[in-house]
């Protein structure tokens, strides 16, 4: 018996030896991309992962696309005052900047063959207005789509809104094809969603060829009317573990890895097939925020205290990896937003921390709790902090939340003193001071803080339609310095959007909503 | 008892047990605080957006009817729509359960030959060095994290020697879709039945890695419950009886002795085989294996309550199969056991 187990082992040993072979490299004209996240519920109006992005804005097109320039640090970036035609092969812009018109180009299929027209555009922007995580946005900005020929609409907006085009040249206004969603789901509108969230025919320069949890594959559209690199074929695939991610990376298993760990980017950067971008982020500041409502943060001198007593440079050294990756933020906005004003300042000072502290009457300390979003690094972050508040005499309780009761708490205007980050989806800094500082956003809507000032929410309601580029600088630079006051918020740090390429592909343009066009991307 | 009986009674005995699997299932997640309306939707989704939300997933109904509403689709083949990947849960289950099975089938199997026969190695050279050495052996299984393991294991086999493919899950990256090519979805039975020998290889590379690992922590376990029983059965009357009349040594041991030492550890194995069915979301992790454990983990990070339900039932079912499949295997292996 014994020699069987030997004799087994033996054998298995050479099968497994016959078996193992030279494992193929990847093709030139075929790119990897190692995402921390998974593609999941795909439907272009909902939006709920980046992964699902990457996908819709490739196997989709929009009305106009956008625009890009070289940045000063000499890599390729969004023009922002631009936009490029995709499926519009024009656009007027009426004077009152409430009324878009759009040509459309007349020679455009979809994947199945179908034709591409007017009525798909009415289709996809109504049902944007009907549902979708985004839909309020549309909803209350879109007043009524008239198609004028099979080849021309127009938009009418309910209120002048200058960053119209740029809403809709992201992943939320793909245009669907309205024969084929009415075909495989008919006109109830959950079905429809459903079926949107694990199909997609669009018009783009990728065909969807399969999509699991953990990889989505797809190919080059060869019809495709527009401009198409070298690349045929598209993998994205979910690895979870980021150092999986960098050993892939390194082995060239992959092209391109997503959100590598801090602890590798040393590595990465001495590695010479590799390079590590460190890219603007999707206009995200990580801050601490403190419920204005609540004891002891309705006391001014309590958060300053706080504002005094973060140790900055200690928290984006150990959780951000330094400000090479992580510049220190000075406002809501970040530095390359466009009306940003470096406006918060504070040191690191506790002595006048603990001044404040007692001044503020509490001489014998205080216990203040602190509800933390396990995520990334924050658990780091929010150790640190209680390390030095316990040198003001406060006595920092954390309190570990798991994301949905987090989100629940946050919207139910419950949170008390929390580290978090927002962005707005289009960059848009009114967008995001909007949800962030505006009473109208109490709480539901991201001002957990629950800053809430009449001067705030007049500069953020004319900044919205204030079409004039300086003046609305000037209205967001009030709103910063009037939030600043507040000392609701305490930025951190500017989070990048961090990725490593290895070297042998090119063109890689970074826009705002940090989505690869791979359509515009070559391998060499 | 009556064989067949015995089994029906099991199976009635089933029928409670997915009703107590259901209810516990639907009211777990439902005390878990957090409003997976809001989970479904980015931040900025406006309350109006969540309440419709909260409609769409029926939340807004009391419990019974949403209890009820869900046995009633339960009942007609229907778990439900998983949000946080937008496909039917049954859908889901099934590209993923063969993923797991493939997974603890294998790593049960390497599990049991390589764990049976050291601790029988063990037992018949008590402290001798091959005796030490299985217990150093075992210690390093039980006590070491697999996921510590698991990432040793790509860094050498991988990334060092170059050996095996990488980490990407059930086949190498830029296989073509091989959803037309499979029949059970468990691709080395796929790769058989079909005669695709480019599928086995590809599938069984894949797999050497997270079966060695995932079998390590049940081989240590199984080694020391096979050394145990044996060295308590080896000192009976009967084993010297079997030596003296002339068996060979080998029968004795591997088909006497065994046969009345295996007990505990089909036990063990059985306990094993439904965990491991229930997928093990470290190694699915690290191997980036696209199986159930690590689909259960994900629907409870969005709160994605048709999945989780899914999975607390599917789970059920499997253990107490698994349960009775074993006691049965106790009367094949002990004429004595009656039920």
């Amino acid at each position: 018996m014994i020699s069987f187990f030997k004799k087994s082992i033996v054998f298995s040993s050479i099968l497994v030896l016959l078996l193992i072979f030279t494992i193929s490299s990847i093709q030139a004209e075929e790119l990897v991309v190692g995402m921390n996240n998974q593609a999941g519920d795909i439907n272009p109006l909902v939006g709920l992962n980046i992964g699902a992005e990457y996908v819709d804005i490739n196997i989709y097109d929009t009305l106009v696309g956008r625009d890009s320039k070289e940045a000063k640090e000499g890599y390729l970036i969004e023009d922002s005052n631009n936009f490029t035609p995709q499926l519009a092969k024009s656009w007027k812009i009426s004077d009152n900047v409430s009324t878009y018109t759009f040509n459309l180009r007349e020679d455009v299929n979809f994947h199945n063959g179908n034709k591409f027209d007017a009525e798909d555009v009415k289709f996809t922007f109504e049902l944007m207005q009907k549902k979708g995580s985004y839909a309020e946005y549309f909803k209350n900005l879109i007043k009524e789509v008239n198609i004028i020929d099979p080849y021309t609409i127009t938009v009418k907006l309910n209120r002048p809104e200058p960053k119209f085009l740029k809403r809709i040249s992201t992943y939320n206004a793909c245009i669907l094809d309205k024969e084929t969603v009415l075909n495989k789901a008919g006109t109830d509108i959950e079905e429809q969603m459903k079926w949107l969230a694990s199909n997609a025919v669009g018009t783009g320069p990728y065909i969807l060829e399969s999509l699991d949890t953990n990889s989505v594959n797809m190919k080059a559209n060869n019809d495709y009317y527009g401009e198409l690199g070298n690349i045929d074929k598209i993998v994205l695939l979910t690895i979870s573990e980021a150092s999986n991610r960098r050993i892939m990376i390194e082995k060239g298993d992959i092209h391109i890895a997503t959100s590598p760990s801090q602890n590798d980017y040393n590595a990465l950067e001495k590695n010479n097939e590799i390079e590590l971008l460190v890219r603007p982020g999707n206009s995200k500041v990580v801050y601490f925020s403190m419920n204005l409502n609540h004891e002891p943060f309705n006391e001014k001198m309590i958060r300053e205290a706080i504002a005094y007593a973060v140790p900055y440079e200690a928290i984006i050294n150990i959780a951000a990896g330094g400000e090479k990756y992580a510049p220190r933020a000075h406002s809501l906005l970040t530095s390359e937003l466009h009306g940003y004003k470096p406006v918060f300042n504070y040191t690191h000072n506790p002595e006048k921390a603990r001044e404040l502290v007692k001044e503020a009457g509490y001489e014998s300390g205080l216990e203040i709790q602190f509800d933390l979003f396990s995520a990334g690094t924050y658990p780091k972050c929010a150790e640190i902090l209680q390390q030095e508040l316990k040198n003001i005499g406060i006595d920092l309780k954390i309190k570990e939340m798991a994301p949905p009761a987090f989100f629940q708490a946050g919207s139910a205007g419950n949170l008390n003193f929390i580290i978090n980050s927002w962005w707005d989806n289009v960059a848009d800094p009114v967008g995001l001071l909007t949800d962030l500082t505006h009473s109208k956003s109490i709480p539901e809507q991201g001002n957990w803080a629950q800053i809430s000032v009449e001067k705030i929410d007049r500069s953020l309601n004319a900044a919205q339609s204030e079409l004039d580029s300086e003046k609305r600088a000037k209205l967001l630079e009030s709103v910063q310095e009037l939030v600043n006051e507040e000392i609701g918020y305490i930025p951190l740090w500017e989070a990048k959007i961090i990725m490593a390429m290895r070297k042998n592909v090119n063109d890689y343009v970074h826009y705002s909503d940090a989505l690869f066009r791979f359509n515009e991307m070559n391998i060499e | 008892m009556n064989f067949r009986r015995y089994i029906f009674k099991r199976l009635i005995f089933l029928i409670f047990v997915l009703i107590g699997a259901s209810l516990l299932s639907f009211f777990i997640v439902r005390v878990v605080p957090g409003d997976p309306a809001r989970m479904m939707l980015p931040p900025q989704a406006s309350p109006e957006d969540v309440d419709r939300m909260r409609i769409e997933l029926g939340l807004d109904k009391p419990y019974y009817i949403q209890y009820f509403n869900y046995i009633n689709n339960i009942l007609h083949g229907d778990l439900g729509f998983s949000h946080h990947t937008g496909r039917p849960v049954l859908e889901e289950f099934k590209r993923k359960l063969p993923a797991s099975l493939e997974l603890s089938i294998l790593s049960l199997l390497l599990a049991a030959i390589l764990g049976i026969w050291l601790g029988v190695i063990s037992a018949i050279n008590k402290n001798k060095f091959i005796d030490h050495f299985a217990r150093v052996f075992s210690i390093g299984g039980i006590s070491a994290p697999g996921f510590w393991i698991g990432l040793l294991a790509i860094y050498f086999f991988y990334y060092k020697l170059g050996w095996l493919p990488a980490p990407s899950g059930r086949l190498d990256i830029l296989t073509e879709n091989v959803n037309q090519i499979t029949v059970t979805n468990i691709y080395l039975l796929d790769a058989i039945i079909t005669g695709n020998w480019y599928l086995f290889k590809n599938a069984f590379l894949h797999l050497l890695l997270p079966v060695t690992v995932l079998s390590y922590s049940f081989l240590a376990m199984i080694c020391r419950l096979t050394r145990g029983g044996m060295l308590e059965v080896l000192d009976n009357d009967y084993i010297n009886f079997f030596r003296t009349n002339g068996v060979s040594k080998n029968r004795v041991i591997w088909i006497y002795a065994l046969r009345n030492a295996i007990r505990p550890v089909l036990t063990m194995m059985g306990m094993f085989f439904a965990r491991l069915l229930g997928g093990v979301v470290f190694i699915e992790t690290v191997f980036n294996w696209p199986g159930i454990g690590r689909y259960a983990v994900d629907s409870i990070k969005f709160l994605d309550y048709p999945p989780i339900q899914g999975f607390i039932i599917f789970m059920s079912l499997g253990y107490v199969l698994v349960n009775l499949i074993v006691d049965l295997l106790y009367m094949v292996l002990d004429p004595r056991v009656e039920y």
